[in-house]
């Protein structure tokens, strides 16, 4: 039984609003599960960035083992053995894929496994681990707490219930917010007092980007499903510069087995830099999307698969940004090219040199 | 067979043991699919290139990595953007490392070369990174060049040392990702297991000293050699009837910054080329040498990228005259060899070349500047980079008729094939 509490994903904050207020929620329903699958050993696999919970974490834990909710012989209709301990990651964004997580664990190096078998069947050291994130197991917590029915009166029809969302950006209010699945984005939006909004990311970087346009979708699984990072940016924030920070981070984070998620990812991010230049043109953003749609189809693991996500959206979403920012001539004679930028070395290089002259000289 | 299963392979049913790899399944049943990083002994097989991505029930997936399930529907060539998708990540591969092929130990017997025959790529659609990587002399008895490397894992899981301990592993991550050497492990190395790893790394990264060059050129895994009766394909001209209004087509050439060797190959022609000026007539050209243009041009030949201001202003100008622009040769295409340097800063090489060489005087050393030279640019571009250009023939150089078979089927709209043997890029 692994609890995965490598939140990662940038604008995401809720697993660690939930260690820190509430550990025990996420103990407790570890337990549960344990008792569901029969599982003997939990590991919380933490985020090394998130150290200084460790402590808290384990006091947590004493604090179960001494009540006897934890260790051996916990009381249930069947008793039985059960003790978590917590394993700190050592800062990589893809640990938090579950396959990566498990090397990780293992003591490997943080890089998915190819899918011949799921965890369930054979995860940490071989053996069958269930791997579910800390908001997972709070909620399973909740739900045993309050009975599923409770639970199925919120939501949607296939998303019931709610979920914490870490809003971040431009707005008056940020910070965590339970929701009811199916709110209405321009509601979420009107809550965290976001009045300028320009462009939401939901779901992080790998996510979804959304213009305004789009202020009536709902926040399900049916239609704009949300891991919890919501980030808000106004029309003072430049889209590229979003995209290309978000490239910068996928360029960084990719574990660097497979070619398209190493070197696409890389490719893709020289594309943004010409773009930001003013150097694009059409065929620029054309090729953005073919390159993005080859990385997302033949990534070995999640993180590839979607990492292009938010620059080929931002192309249909924000075309009348993109519009004023490329060569839309169709000029045969100029790829972006910039000789002037090209050059600039060259006659420093030489303008330096000269100076030395002048001072052997004089 | 002891649990046969039954799978579809480009709309043919047939059968295979169940839980076989894909890939090998593929093999057995008689198709063709490329793979690289696939190393048979490896297993769980290292799904690190994806070269040999298929379409598994209408999903991508690296078909050695994936089992043979009963019912699987598998696509391989049916749908022929699966073999862009294939040659586009041996592209990437060729865009995110420097290989310079020309320079290197193991052209003729590289794996990454021969996939770029075999899947037929003349240009990489990505542009290339130019990342400036070590080459690592530390190693008792190795040398590992990091410029060639495409971190397929191979040695990582291969290579081990007789206590069974790893001499590669991987290190850092991201875009930065390398293989990185145990300087211990590999001392402990025999002098075969040695050389095994040089010979499993399907690139020059991993270099024995005093070895890499032993397999002589010229006997290489990837040569096929003339074509099967020994002899070279003639070069056919078309009937001078084929032109329209009796006018000749027009070309024009130019070396930018290339070697001339591209121009040399045209003239392998020999007396081909009196047929070829029925044809054809020649205006701006090293070859006429006329040098200013003095009409419109059907088609202009490029070799050599851009290393300077003049050779993109000339480039801009053909671009200009020309209807076609055809890029000839490796240095055209992707920078080639001059690209060496742009892994270096342009201060580092100026100041390497000009002041701190071995025959510059102290006194008189200057890095060469006047307004009638043209300025040197911060690093060497594609033509492709600053032009459109219409039509990439690749080689180094490429074959006069490999040239000649192209250019006549782009100037009379012929259907032509240039065959395999033909190609010879190193």
């Amino acid at each position: 039984m692994v609890c995965n509490a490598d939140e990662g994903e940038p604008g995401t904050f809720k697993d660690r609003v939930l260690l820190n207020t509430q550990p025990g929620l996420v103990i407790e329903g570890m337990a549960l599960g344990a008792y569901a699958v029969g599982a003997s050993e939990g590991i919380i696999y933490l985020r090394a960035e998130y150290r200084w919970l460790k402590q808290k974490i384990e006091q947590t834990l004493e604090e179960f083992r001494e009540k006897g909710w934890l260790g051996d012989h916990i009381p249930a209709k069947q008793p039985f053995s059960f003790d978590i301990r917590v394993q700190l990651g050592a800062g990589a964004y893809v640990c938090g894929e579950e396959t990566a997580l498990l090397n990780s664990l293992e003591g490997k190096r943080g890089e998915p496994r190819t899918r011949r078998y799921f965890p369930v069947e054979r995860g940490y050291l071989g053996k069958p681990t269930l791997v579910n994130n800390v908001e997972t197991f709070a909620t399973a917590a909740r739900i045993l707490e309050s009975g599923p029915a409770k639970m199925r009166e919120l939501g949607t029809k296939d998303t019931p219930g709610t979920k914490l969302i870490s809003i971040s950006g431009d707005c008056a209010k940020p910070g965590i917010y339970e929701i009811e699945w199916g709110m209405r984005l321009g509601d979420l939006l009107t809550l965290c007092e976001a009045n300028d909004s320009y462009y939401v990311q939901v779901g992080g970087p790998s996510g979804v980007a959304v213009s305004m346009k789009e202020r009536t979708r709902r926040l399900c699984k049916e239609d704009l499903i949300c891991g919890g990072s919501f980030m808000v940016f106004d029309k003072s924030r430049d889209v590229l510069k979003i995209l290309h920070n978000f490239s910068n981070f996928f360029k960084h984070e990719s574990c660097g087995i497979c070619t398209p998620c190493r070197a696409g990812n890389f490719i893709l991010n020289r594309k943004l830099e010409k773009l930001q230049l003013s150097l694009g043109s059409l065929r620029d953003l054309v090729e953005l999307e073919d390159w993005g749609a080859t990385i997302k189809q033949n990534s070995r693991c999640g993180l590839g698969q979607m990492s292009p996500n938010s620059i080929i959206d931002a192309i249909h979403k924000f075309s009348e940004y993109f519009d004023k920012r490329v060569d839309k001539s169709g000029s045969r004679l100029s790829r972006g090219f910039d000789m002037e930028a090209s050059v600039r070395e060259y006659e420093e290089a030489v303008g330096i040199e000269s100076s030395i002259d002048k001072q052997v000289h004089s | 067979m002891k649990n046969p299963i039954n799978i579809t392979i480009d709309g043919k049913e047939v059968q295979v043991e169940d839980g076989t790899l894909l890939i090998n399944a593929i093999r057995q049943a008689g198709v063709d699919v490329p793979s690289l990083c696939y190393y048979e002994h490896i297993d769980p097989p290292l799904g690190t290139c994806r070269v040999c991505t298929v379409e598994v029930n209408g999903r991508h997936q690296a078909s050695c990595t994936t089992l043979a399930r009963s019912g699987m529907n598998v696509v391989v060539h049916d749908d022929p953007t699966l073999h862009d998708t294939r040659k586009s990540m041996v592209e990437m591969l060729f865009a995110e490392g420097n290989h310079f092929c020309p320079a290197c130990e193991k052209s003729g017997d590289c794996d990454l070369q021969g996939m770029g025959y075999q899947l037929g790529i003349n240009v990489t659609r990505y542009p290339h990174l130019f990342v400036d990587r070590l080459i690592d002399y530390n190693p008792k008895r190795m040398v590992i060049e990091h410029n060639r490397c495409i971190r397929c894992r191979r040695c990582v899981d291969e290579v081990l040392t007789a206590d069974g301990k790893r001499v590669f592993s991987f290190a850092n991550r991201g875009n930065d990702t390398e293989v990185a050497i145990d300087y211990e492990q590999e001392a402990t190395l025999t002098e075969e297991q040695a050389i095994h790893a040089m010979h499993i790394c399907p690139t020059g990264a991993i270099l024995v000293r005093g070895k890499s060059l032993a397999r002589p050129f010229g006997d290489r895994k990837y040569d096929i050699g003339e074509l099967a009766n020994g002899e070279t394909v003639p070069i056919v001209f078309p009937e001078v009837h084929a032109l329209k209004n009796g006018e000749k087509k027009v070309i024009a050439t130019v070396s930018l910054a290339g070697c001339f060797g591209c121009h040399m190959s045209m003239l392998d022609l020999d007396t081909g080329i009196l047929d070829l000026v029925d044809l054809v007539e020649f205006n701006k050209s090293p070859l006429t040498d006329i040098k200013e243009f003095t009409k419109r041009v059907d088609v202009g030949l490029i070799e050599g990228g851009c290393c300077n201001s003049e050779n993109v202003e000339v480039l801009r100008e053909f671009r200009k005259k020309c209807d076609i622009l055809v890029s000839i040769g490796e240095c055209s295409i992707w920078g080639g060899l001059p690209a060496m340097r742009n892994t270096v800063p342009l201060r580092e090489c100026l100041e390497e070349a000009y002041l701190h060489s071995f025959t510059s005087e102290n006194e008189a050393a200057t890095i060469p500047h006047h307004e009638d030279i043209p300025q040197i640019l911060d690093k060497v571009y594609a033509c492709s980079e600053v032009v459109d250009i219409d039509y990439f023939i690749p080689g180094c150089p490429p074959s006069a008729n490999h040239i000649w078979k192209v250019v006549k089927n782009i100037l009379f709209d012929q259907e032509y094939s240039v065959l395999f043997p033909e190609f010879k890029y190193d």
